[in-house]
């Protein structure tokens, strides 16, 4: 049975019911989502493991298991001589903070596409209140990061699978395909290129290319 | 007042500037405002209250009978012209009640031949009071003015037969002070001496 | 005319979470019924953006209605100006002059100091990320106590059977004194015709079961109608729900058009987070609209929309959504095509 889990979101006022559902193809792409939202997010010891064990591509496979198209998430695993401290010294070198030479590739949707950053994330958060979602106080990541992005995804597939009507299920339906085409898709490739560009640890590279891909595929299927 | 006898002079008689007018005597007359009390609506009488009207307390009136028709010829200075909302008005008050203060009375209507600066012709009402008006299919009558100097001179005629048995007065509302309506100066009878031609 | 009317009365709800500032209803009047070259500023229904000055300009200050105790408070008569001429636009230039593509369709000069029904649209208040506005469809609120038709010298305003407040224009003399006393400054005057002239519930419609056009050419489905005293969406939205609010019922004159109170999203804090705690249309600007009462009347309309969103059902949104669309009708769903064809 699948679970959703939020960490840089949160529930505005009561929390949902919780739904038992059975997995399915939908709830296969929310749990697609759910590991993409971990792998972006700060890596701490237990995802070093992960990393080095190669088992991020394996999750992906293991979620997407019942997904209705056919998508390959490839292999990747993190070299055994990067140290936990050197996995997360590079996620805030190449996505936060840069190392004095401005940040290669920054994780805020709002910094790509040329635009008003505040204005992307004013769209974002206002994608998220519709859907009675706010940023977490907890974990204060701006609304535009991407593991935010990805977690807004699990959460929406997730309400999709758990409609109780065909009219609601369709409501967050076409909002997947919505918040994929204005958001995630408009900027992922700039950042896997980005990515590829700044010399970054391959496993981020593969990370970066396969969500990029993904996002791409989910939207031709919700479209479908 | 006396109403002369000029049955040649029809044509000149309609317009106020004729030279036939200049050589009749002109009949001063005072008017007051309609009283506040008359006024037939409480919005009108609150928010009138403390709003002067009816302020014009002079004008003169010079009347002529030709052929069956009567000619009124009425003059009085207005400084001010008007916004644009309200127009100058006029009208000569045809009636015998005791209610000419109040512009009729719910029993005893007087007739207005009335004239306003802003319509085509005159309009010939029936009114019941203050404001009280409704138009009368009766006679056709006719009006035309002219304004020299900042003061309004208004000819209104209308079937000499119309003012049988009545008395004559005067009702005149300033547009520069939003006057309609019941918000008017009106006179006394006057008891009109038709000559016999 | 009849004070306390024991006649029935017809009602509008307008929903204004589903207005969309569209006029077509503004539209769908004027060319049924202001279509002369002298009722050119007549917009017998008009929808301004809130906050706004609205039409005539400023009209919220011109007085009129009842004081606490029903006594007549005086008012401003609107003008022409306080109406505004409207827009003038290069149409001309535009269509005619040779320069396609290089000169757009835009009001001409002078534009300052000028006014028109609706001048301000889409201009609102506050600041981006927080600026906020709504619209607000007006029309002749056919109200219970018609300050209009008691301050009429000449008795030409009455309501009708069915609750409309109409004019024999044959007896208005033009006095004008409705349009100081109406305190929603919604009465016209023909400056040719010499009569007021205001909203008349589209009464001939009415009288064939057909719904008054801004209803029934409403796109959003945003505007009800109906007797207020029979069973239907309007008397429940008004009676039983309490979601449907009176503009300025302050005024004294028992309106018959309720709005259904616009809810807003949250205002986004200087980080772009979202302050929950507040809504982005101050609710202090309802009141002052809608009274004290649209504090519950929102609350009704958020949890009742929360409930749905949880994948309950709820009798008020489906009301409000007006899945048939015969439904924003009440009892008057007769098609204008037919009664034309029938004669």
């Amino acid at each position: 049975m699948f679970v959703y889990s939020l960490d840089g979101l949160e529930i505005d006022g009561d929390l949902a019911n919780d739904i038992e559902i059975e997995d399915n193809e939908i709830t296969a792409r929310s749990g697609v989502y759910q590991v993409l939202g971990q792998i972006f997010s700060v890596p701490d010891g237990t995802d070093h493991e992960l990393a080095v064990e190669g088992k991020w591509p394996e999750k992906l496979r293991e979620a997407a298991s019942l997904l209705a198209f056919d998508f390959d998430f490839g292999v990747a695993a993190l070299a055994s001589s990067v140290s936990a401290e050197d996995y997360q010294a590079e996620y805030l070198r190449l996505f936060e903070i840069g190392d004095g030479d401005g940040c290669p590739a920054p994780i805020y949707g709002g910094l790509y596409t040329g635009g008003d950053r505040r204005k992307q994330m004013e769209e974002v958060a206002r994608f998220f209140e519709y859907f009675g979602l706010k940023t977490s106080k907890e974990d204060k990541r701006p609304p535009d990061h991407l593991a935010t992005e990805f977690e807004f995804m699990q959460y929406l597939a997730f309400k999709e699978a758990a409609s109780p009507s065909p009219r609601l299920g369709g409501s967050f339906h076409r909002a997947q395909e919505d918040f994929l085409e204005r958001q995630l898709i408009s900027w992922l490739d700039e950042f896997a290129a980005k990515l590829a560009a700044a010399d970054a640890l391959p496993v981020y590279i593969w990370a970066s290319r396969t969500a990029a891909e993904f996002v791409k595929a989910d939207l031709q299927y919700l479209q479908s | 007042m006396k109403v002369d006898r000029m049955d040649n002079e029809a044509a000149d008689l309609k317009d106020p500037a004729s030279a036939v007018w200049s050589g009749l005597t002109a009949e001063n007359i005072t008017l007051a405002p309609v009283p506040l009390a008359a006024q037939p609506t409480e919005y009108i009488r609150v928010s009138r209250a403390d709003l002067p009207y009816g302020e014009t307390a002079d004008a003169s009136a010079t009347a002529v009978g030709s052929g069956d028709q009567l000619y009124v010829r009425l003059e009085w200075q207005d400084d001010e012209r008007p916004n644009g909302e309200f127009a100058d008005a006029a009208a000569v008050i045809l009636g015998s009640g005791d209610n000419i203060a109040t512009l009729g009375s719910d029993d005893i209507p007087v007739k207005l031949w009335y004239w306003a600066e802003d319509r085509e012709g005159a309009l010939n009402l029936s009114s019941r009071g203050p404001g009280v008006v409704r138009k009368n299919p009766g006679a056709s009558i006719s009006a035309a003015a002219s304004l020299d100097d900042n003061r309004w001179a208004v000819v209104l005629s209308g079937p000499a037969k119309e003012v049988s048995d009545s008395q004559m007065g005067v009702a005149i509302w300033n547009g520069s002070n939003d006057e309609r309506a019941g918000l008017a100066a009106v006179s006394g009878w006057l008891s009109l001496d038709m000559e016999a031609s | 005319m009849n004070e306390t009317s024991e006649k029935r009365q017809i009602a509008w709800v307008i929903d204004l979470n589903k207005c969309i500032g569209c006029q077509t209803c503004s539209v769908a009047c004027k060319v049924l019924w202001t279509r002369e070259e002298s009722e050119k500023a007549q917009w017998w229904c008009s929808v301004n953006t809130l906050p706004g000055k609205g039409t005539p300009k400023d009209w919220e200050g011109m007085g009129g209605g009842f004081d606490d105790a029903m006594a007549p408070k005086t008012g401003h008569q609107p003008t022409l100006a306080d109406f505004g001429g409207g827009f003038d636009f290069n149409h001309e230039e535009v269509f005619f002059g040779g320069s396609a593509g290089k000169v757009h369709l835009e009001p001409q000069a002078p534009r300052e100091g000028r006014w028109a029904m609706n001048w301000d649209e889409d201009q609102g208040a506050g600041e981006w990320p927080n600026s906020y506005y709504f619209y607000m469809p007006r029309m002749c609120n056919h109200c219970s106590k018609p300050a209009c038709a008691q301050a009429c010298p000449s008795g030409a305003m009455y309501k009708n059977d069915d609750g409309l407040v109409v004019r024999d224009e044959d007896i208005c003399s033009g006095s004008r004194f409705c349009m100081e006393a109406c305190p929603y400054k919604k009465i016209y005057f023909n400056y040719e015709r010499h009569v007021g002239q205001h909203c008349i519930g589209c009464f001939p419609r009415i009288e064939k079961g057909v719904a008054p056009a801004c209803v029934r050419q409403c796109p959003g489905r945003a505007i009800f109608t109906g007797w207020l005293s029979e069973d239907g969406p309007v008397k429940d939205l008004v009676m039983k729900h309490k979601v449907a609010l009176p503009l300025h019922g302050e005024y004294g004159t028992s309106p018959n058009v309720y709005y259904i109170p616009p809810l807003s999203p949250h205002p986004l804090n200087e980080d772009m987070s979202i302050n929950a705690e507040k809504a982005r249309i101050p609710p202090e600007e309802l009141e002052a609209l809608f009274g004290p009462e649209v504090h519950d009347a929102l609350a009704t309309m958020q949890s009742e929309m929360d409930k749905v969103r949880d994948g309950g059902s709820s009798e008020l949104m489906k009301t409000l959504i007006a899945y048939k669309w015969q439904e924003l009708l009440g009892p008057f769903t007769a098609d204008p095509a037919d009664i034309i064809a029938t004669g």
